[in-house]
């Protein structure tokens, strides 16, 4: 096994959250012991529902959020030892929503060519000129460098980000939920455009959704996150040919063709996600486990190898097994 | 679809969308008060600068024969259309140059003012936390110190110079550029384009001047306009005060304290100063309140 491009080892994050002046301050566990290694040239998809610690994971992974503990290694060195100049150029994201993500008093050439200015790469000319070829490599005509944000459609804004995140040559994007932002039409351009520059550029991804669909279009390996944990990690292939853990079964089950306007899929599985900052006791699924046996609710399942993968449940599924008794 | 496409159908199709430019233009001159107030401080402006230039009486000659010489619609005499004052000084003279002094100390006053207020703000908005507590606690120090007095005794003991006035008001007129510049720079710091200027390696300060601070401009460019009109009138009351600018040096304020024991048999000596305070006072309000409409989000407001 080669090298790992992205390593991270039992990293969490706790916030400490305030809950007024008497009652104390709580803390909530947004990401609990997770680790995971991705290798050169891989994708690995992260799915969870919203709230189970994705965006936090892909901060930390970026060095944007310091994790409270563990460690996040990129290319053999640990994101603590680098600077932020040597991070930008290793790893760098694209985020949700592009009508965030690009600065709206910023031209289309500032905004793709700040990350050069920063870095001191190029003179302006140069870096005009950068810009223009990183649009052409995204799809979108060179007049575009002279318009605003505003100007631009949803589609076309993520393409500016995209070029944006490339244009410092790095070798591995972290993307927290791409396409959930996007018109139905348009995801599959930029999850296509994605592919594309995947295998253009050699690129190592960490493509972060809500939903399975979008990440089973180009993952490699896939890792299921609930409440903060990873419960289920493998290949892709394995993972949806044979989900271990019940809470993979659902989510396969609930996977739409095509994400439906960024809604969450109903994962019909009756409660709501609990509460980060009271987690149930033992596996924190089991109120929700259509599985669940009585001893879930004491003992914490490990992350254990099981077939081609790693889950975490006491009582994994077996092939073919059928979890939810749907709609019964 | 084959149907010719009706006038009204035509007028809303897409290709009309006024550029940006073009949409902000028709704000502007969809809003009167603007149009007024912008016109207005443009006249008041172009008379203070090139007043002198085009009327080249000095505003500090006596003309000891025509003191308190009355305005041309009384029957002044032609060489002083406005009258002199006390001393003999032509008084349009006076008026132009006061004006060059009133606005020199408002706009160098909240020049200053802007650069410590925006600062502070934007470094406590985007930092939070401990420094956030600090500049806070600046702001709640700056609130605690009523403007007039605290001018009052620092010009009492300093002395005044029109450095002292400026200097003096720019310390004590920043706390709404702070408050302004820390809380809107609170709503952007978490959006996700500074983040990603975080990611390729920006720095902070890069971030706080690049990122943040030309998304919170609008906002501060009507603090900047009522802070010039309160500038320009705390001049006034200082000067007023006898604590302002020192004579010969004419400001409107010191004007009209000088013309002050004239008020029954001299009324134009405290009028026309009075009446140029508030032309120019009123015009910066209404360009700031149509700065703040026009840039408001849906320009409707
Ligand atoms: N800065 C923060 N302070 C406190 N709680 C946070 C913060 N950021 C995220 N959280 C909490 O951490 C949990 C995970 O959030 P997030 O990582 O955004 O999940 P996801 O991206 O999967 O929706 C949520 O319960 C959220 O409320
Ligand atoms: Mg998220």
């Amino acid at each position: 096994m080669s090298a790992a491009m992205l390593d991270i080892r039992d990293v969490s994050k706790v916030f400490p959250i305030s809950r007024g002046m008497f009652r104390g301050g709580a803390k909530l566990t947004a990401v609990g012991g997770v680790s995971l290694s991705v290798a050169p040239g891989e994708v690995l998809g992260i799915v969870g529902e919203s709230g189970c610690g994705k965006t936090t994971l892909s901060q930390i992974m970026l060095g944007l959020l310091p994790p409270t503990t563990g460690e996040v290694t990129i290319d053999g060195q640990p994101l603590k030892s680098l600077g932020r100049l040597d991070i930008a150029r290793r790893v760098q994201p694209i985020f949700q929503d592009p009508y965030s993500s690009l600065n709206p008093r910023q031209t289309i050439q500032e905004i793709v060519s700040v990350p050069l200015v920063v870095h001191g790469i190029g003179s302006s000319a140069e870096r005009a000129k950068q810009a223009a070829a990183m649009l052409d490599l995204v799809g979108l005509p060179a007049r575009f460098l002279d318009r605003l944000p505003s100007q631009l459609s949803g589609g076309q804004r993520q393409r500016v980000a995209i070029a944006r995140a490339l244009i410092l040559k790095p070798r591995l994007l972290i993307c927290d939920e791409p396409t959930s932002a996007l018109d139905v039409s348009i995801q599959a351009q930029v999850l296509n455009l994605l592919a594309d520059l995947r295998r253009e550029l050699g690129l190592t991804f960490v493509v972060i959704s809500h939903n399975l669909s979008v990440v089973e279009y180009f993952a490699d390996r896939i890792a299921v996150m609930y409440l903060g944990r990873v419960v289920e990690e493998g290949p892709s292939a394995a993972i949806f040919a044979n989900p271990h853990h019940p809470y993979t079964r659902a989510l396969i089950d609930s996977a739409l063709p095509i994400d439906p306007g960024g809604g969450i899929p109903e994962l019909g599985l009756g409660q709501a996600f609990p509460d980060p900052i009271n987690p149930p006791p033992g596996c924190a699924f089991n109120p929700r486990c259509p599985a669940v046996r009585p001893d879930c609710a004491s003992r914490m399942p490990r992350l254990d190898a099981q077939g081609e993968s790693r889950v975490a449940c006491l009582y994994p599924l077996e092939r073919g097994a059928v979890a939810a008794p749907a709609s019964a | 679809m084959s149907k010719p496409a009706t006038p009204a159908v035509a007028t809303t199709a897409p290709e009309s969308r006024p550029a940006p430019f073009r949409r902000l233009l028709k704000r502007i001159v969809g809003n009167s008060g603007t149009l007024v107030g912008g016109g207005l401080l443009l006249l008041i402006v172009l008379a203070a600068l090139l007043g002198p230039v085009f009327y080249p009486q000095d505003p500090f000659a006596q003309d000891v024969a025509n003191r308190i010489a009355e305005p041309f619609w009384n029957g002044g005499p032609a060489i002083h259309p406005l009258g002199t004052d006390t001393l003999g000084r032509d008084y349009l003279a006076r008026l132009l140059y006061g004006g060059r002094i009133s606005l020199l100390i408002g706009v160098l006053a909240v020049s200053m003012a802007a650069a410590i207020g925006v600062t502070l703000g934007l470094v406590a908005g985007y930092f939070g936390g401990r420094v956030d507590l600090v500049v806070r606690f600046l702001i709640t120090t700056r609130l605690a110190m009523p403007v007039v007095l605290v001018a009052l005794s620092v010009v009492a003991t300093v002395g005044n110079s029109l450095t002292i006035v400026i200097l003096v008001l720019g310390f004590l007129i920043w706390d709404r550029f702070a408050v302004v510049a820390r809380t809107t720079a609170m709503q952007v710091r978490g959006i996700d384009y500074v983040k990603a200027a975080r990611a390729v390696g920006s720095s902070h300060a890069r971030i706080i001047f690049k990122e943040i601070l030309p998304n919170i401009s609008n906002g501060l460019i009507v603090v900047a306009t009522v802070e010039l009109a309160n500038a320009i009138l705390l001049e006034a009351a200082l000067s007023f005060l006898g604590l302002g600018v020192q004579p010969p040096l004419p400001s409107w304020g010191l004007m009209i304290a000088e013309a002050k024991d004239y008020l029954f048999f001299s009324p134009w000596l405290i009028t026309l100063p009075g009446i140029a305070l508030v032309l120019l006072v009123l015009a910066i309000n209404l360009l700031g309140d149509g700065v703040r409409d026009i840039t408001a989000p849906s320009g409707t407001r």
